[in-house]
C-alpha cells in the first residue's frame, strides 16, 4: 500500500486529538501509525518538513523523518559527524526540539527509533568535546520515557557518562534517584512497554522489535551504569550513596574473573569507605572469597594506604600518598584520595570526641595532626566543621584577651529536635525505597500472571474452589499441588 | 529558549525581575547551554558571557549549591575565567567560602570592582551569607569573643572588641546576651524551620499508611 505524507499527517493528527481513547485504542492507533511510518519510503520521510512540523503534535512523523536526514546527511557527506547535525546544526536542533517536547507514551512504542537517536546524540555530544549541551535535554527526555516505570535504560550510562565529562552532575540526580526496580531481560530490552494488542503480524513485529540490538542490556552496562552513579555521588561528596552503589558494582555476580568495571569500583569503594567512615567497612558477603582476592591483589597499594590511614600512622600515609601518586593518577582517582588528610584530621577529632567530652583547643592541637599544630587552627577547623553540620560540637570561648576556645563533644548535645529530624529523613528515603519496591513487586505479579483474578482463574480450572469449599484431606492436597504444577509448567512449554 | 532572548537586557532583567534566589536560578539555567555555545564563537560577546556566568554563580550560592557553583566554574570557558576580572572575583570569592574564611568573603563582597549590572546580586549574597553565618554561629558557639563575633558576621573586629556599641547592639537585639564580666558574648539560638518540620510530619505519615497497607 502506498503511503502518502497526507496520511501520514492525519493518522498523527488524529491520535494527537483523541484524548477520549481508551488505552488500548490509543494503543492500536499508535501501532498503525508506527506500521505505516515502518512501510513509507524514503521519498515520503524527506518530504516531511521539521521545520513546521510540531514535536509534540507529531511525535512519531518527526522521529522517523529526523532519523531519516539525519542517514541522508550523513551518506551525503560520507561523515559520521557532518556539520549539520553538530551542536548548532540544524539537525541538532531539531532534536533538541523534539527531545524537548516529544509524547512520551507514543515513542515508547519505537524503542529501537528512540534508542537510535539517542545515541546519535550521545555520539555527537561526546565526539564534538561538547557533552554538556546534550544533558539537560536527556535528563528531561530520559525522565519522560520514564516516568511511571523505574526501569534501566541501555541508555542511562551513556548519559551519565556525559554528565561525568561536562561536569554537569546536577542534571543526572532526578535519574540516579529514582530507585531502578526493572532490569530487562536482553530480549525485551528497550521494548518492555510495547504492548500492543493486536493480530499475529503485530505480534510479529514486535518480536523482530524486541529482538533488536539497539536496546539490548549486558553486565557491563549495569556495572558502567553504577559505577557512574558512584563517581557522580563521589564529586557531590555524597559517600553514603557512593557507597553504596560501588557495593552494586563489587556484588555483581561473576562466571570466571572479574570485570576491569569491578576492579575500579573496588578501588573506589576502598578510598570512600575511609573517607565515610574512616577505616574500610565490612565488604559484602555476597562476595565470594575468589572475587575477594581478586580484589585484594589488584588494589594493593590502595589496602596498604588504607591500613596507614586505619593505624593513624600520619607519617606512613604522607609516605603511602606520595609514593603511590602514578598508580592514583593513572587510576583517576588522585582527586579522591588527597581528600584523605581532610578526612584523616576529621576522624582524629572524632575520636577525641568520642574519648573526651571537653577539651580545649590545646589539647587537640598537641593530639592532633600536624596540619592542626595550634589552637587558632583547631579552632577554625572544628568550627567550620560544626558550623556546617559535619560534627556534633559546641565552642566556648573562655575569655576575652585569651585565645583558648573549649570545644564540647557529648553526644547527648545534639538536640532532640536535630536527632527527630535526622531520623525522618531517613525514614523518608527508606519509605520511597520501600514505595518502589512495593510497586516492582505488583509489576512483577502481573507479570507472572499472579494478579487475584489470575489465581482465581487458575484454582477455577483446578477445582480448587470446590476443593476449599469442601475442605481437603491431605491425600486430595498432594494430588491437587501436584496437578497445578503440571499445569502451570504445561502452560509455560 | 530562542537566541535572541540571552542579552544584556534580559539579563539585567532577569536579575532585576526574580523575586526569589531559586527564581533567579530557574531563569538563568537553560541560558547556560546558549552562552556556553557563545563562547565558541571567535567573536564571543566577551561582557554578555562574563555578566551571565557571575550572576549563575551567584544564583547558585544564593541557593546554597556551592558544589554546583564549583563545577559551573569547571565548565565556564578557562580562557574568559582565566582573564576576565568579575569571574576572577568569583573563583577567589568561592575558595574563600569553601575554605570558611569569613573575612575574606566580606572583604571580596565588598571591595571588589563588581560591574553595575551584577552590584544588586553581590549585595544580595552578602546579607545571605551574613544571615546564614549568624545562624551557624549561633547554634554552634555557646560562647564568644565579640571580635570574633565581628569576624564572622562582617563586622569591624577592632571597633567591636574596643566596645562599639553600634555593634553589640546589634547582636543583642537578635536575644544575643552579654557578659560584663568576661567581656563575651552568648549567642541565642536561631530555631529551625517549623514548615519543613509540617511538609516531613505529612511525607512520613504517608510512608507510614505504605507500610500498613502491605502488612495485610
Amino acid at each position: 500500500m502506498a503511503e502518502s505524507i497526507q496520511q501520514i499527517l492525519t493518522l498523527s493528527s488524529e491520535l494527537h486529538n483523541s484524548r477520549s481513547l481508551s488505552k488500548n485504542d490509543e494503543d492500536r492507533h499508535i501501532y498503525e501509525l508506527v506500521a505505516v511510518l515502518r512501510r513509507s519510503s524514503h521519498s515520503i520521510l524527506g518530504e516531511i518538513s521539521l521545520t513546521n512540523l510540531s514535536a509534540s503534535e507529531h511525535t512519531l512523523p518527526f522521529l522517523f523523518a529526523l532519523l531519516y536526514q539525519v542517514d541522508l546527511v550523513r551518506n551525503r557527506t560520507g561523515s559520521s559527524l557532518p556539520n549539520d547535525i553538530e551542536p548548532g546544526g540544524w539537525l541538532w536542533l531539531r532534536a533538541v526540539q523534539f527531545l524537548g517536547s516529544f509524547n512520551g507514551s507514543q515513542v515508547s512504542h519505537v524503542g529501537r527509533e528512540w534508542c537510535q537517536l539517542v545515541q546519535v546524540f550521545l555520539f555527537v555530544a561526546e565526539n564534538t568535546s561538547k557533552p554538556f549541551l546534550a544533558v539537560r535535554v536527556l535528563s528531561k527526555a530520559i525522565l519522560r520515557m520514564n516516568r511511571t516505570q523505574n526501569t534501566f535504560d541501555p541508555l542511562h550510562p551513556g548519559f551519565l557518562r556525559l554528565c561525568l565529562l561536562s561536569k554537569a552532575y546536577r542534571y543526572a540526580i532526578p535519574i540516579l534517584d529514582r530507585q531502578i526496580s526493572i532490569l530487562p531481560s536482553s530480549s525485551e530490552s528497550r521494548d518492555r512497554s510495547d504492548y500492543m494488542p493486536g493480530s499475529d503480524d503485530h505480534a510479529a513485529d514486535r518480536k523482530s522489535e524486541a529482538t533488536s540490538t539497539h536496546g539490548q542490556l549486558t553486565h557491563k552496562d549495569v556495572a558502567q551504569y553504577y559505577l557512574y552513579g558512584a563517581m557522580i555521588y563521589m564529586a557531590l561528596k555524597e559517600w553514603d550513596k557512593a557507597e553504596h552503589w560501588l557495593i552494586i558494582v563489587i556484588s555483581l555476580p561473576v562466571a570466571n574473573s572479574v570485570s576491569k568495571i569491578m576492579v575500579e569500583a573496588f578501588k573506589k569503594w576502598v578510598v570512600v569507605s575511609l573517607l565515610k567512615h574512616g577505616k574500610i567497612a565490612t565488604p559484602p558477603r555476597i562476595i565470594s572469597s575468589h572475587v575477594m582476592k581478586i580484589y585484594q591483589t589488584v588494589a594493593k597499594p590502595y589496602l596498604s594506604l588504607a591500613d596507614a590511614f586505619e593505624k593513624c600512622d600520619e607519617q606512613r600515609l604522607h609516605n603511602e600518598v606520595k609514593l603511590g601518586r602514578p598508580v592514583w593518577r593513572a587510576d583517576l582517582n588522585l582527586g579522591l584520595v588527597d581528600q584523605l588528610f581532610e578526612a584523616y584530621n576529621l576522624s582524629l577529632v572524632l575520636k577525641l570526641g568520642r574519648a573526651f567530652s571537653a577539651l580545649t583547643t590545646a589539647n587537640v592541637a598537641e593530639k592532633a595532626s600536624s596540619s592542626l599544630n595550634s589552637a587558632i587552627r583547631v579552632e577554625s577547623y572544628v568550627a567550620s566543621l560544626a558550623m556546617s553540620g559535619v560534627l556534633e560540637a559546641r565552642l566556648l570561648h573562655l575569655r576575652v584577651g585569651q585565645n583558648s576556645t573549649m570545644l564540647r563533644f557529648p553526644a547527648s548535645m545534639r538536640s532532640c529536635a536535630a536527632r527527630r529530624n535526622g531520623l525522618r529523613v531517613e525514614l523518608m528515603d527508606r519509605g520511597q525505597a520501600l514505595e518502589v519496591l512495593s510497586r516492582g513487586i505488583r509489576e512483577c505479579n502481573t507479570d507472572l500472571g499472579m494478579g487475584h483474578e489470575s489465581i482465581d482463574l487458575v484454582m477455577k480450572r483446578q477445582g480448587w474452589s470446590a476443593i476449599m469449599k469442601n475442605g481437603m484431606t491431605k491425600v486430595n492436597a498432594d494430588d491437587v499441588v501436584l496437578g497445578v504444577e503440571e499445569d502451570i509448567m504445561g502452560d509455560v512449554s | 529558549m530562542e537566541a535572541s532572548d540571552f542579552s544584556q537586557a534580559q539579563l539585567a532583567a532577569a536579575i532585576s525581575s526574580a523575586a526569589t534566589p531559586s527564581k533567579l536560578y530557574d531563569t538563568l539555567s537553560p541560558y547556560e547551554e546558549e552562552a556556553y555555545l557563545l563562547s565558541f564563537q571567535e567573536d564571543r560577546p566577551v561582557e554578555l558571557l562574563s555578566h551571565f556566568y557571575a550572576a549563575y554563580f551567584f544564583s547558585h550560592l544564593l541557593t546554597d549549591q556551592i558544589y554546583e557553583a564549583r563545577f559551573l566554574t569547571k565548565r565556564m570557558p578557562q580562557d574568559l575565567l582565566h582573564t576576565d576580572n568579575s569571574l576572577q572575583n568569583c573563583v577567589t570569592l568561592l575558595r574563600a567560602i569553601w575554605q570558611h574564611k569569613h573575612e575574606s568573603v566580606y572583604k571580596i563582597l565588598r571591595e571588589s570592582p563588581w560591574p553595575d549590572l551584577l552590584k544588586p546580586i553581590v549585595q544580595s549574597y552578602d546579607t545571605y551569607f551574613q544571615d546564614k553565618t549568624l545562624r551557624e554561629v549561633s547554634r554552634v558557639y555557646e560562647a564568644i569573643r565579640p571580635a570574633a563575633a565581628a569576624s564572622y558576621l562582617g563586622l569591624d573586629p577592632e571597633s567591636t572588641a574596643r566596645g562599639d556599641t553600634a555593634a553589640i547592639e546589634k547582636l543583642i537585639a537578635l536575644g544575643w546576651t552579654r557578659d560584663e564580666q568576661s567581656g563575651l558574648l552568648y549567642p541565642k539560638p536561631i530555631a529551625d524551620d517549623s514548615q519543613k518540620d509540617a511538609r516531613s510530619y505529612t511525607d512520613l505519615s504517608q510512608i507510614m499508611a505504605l507500610i500498613g497497607s502491605h502488612r495485610g
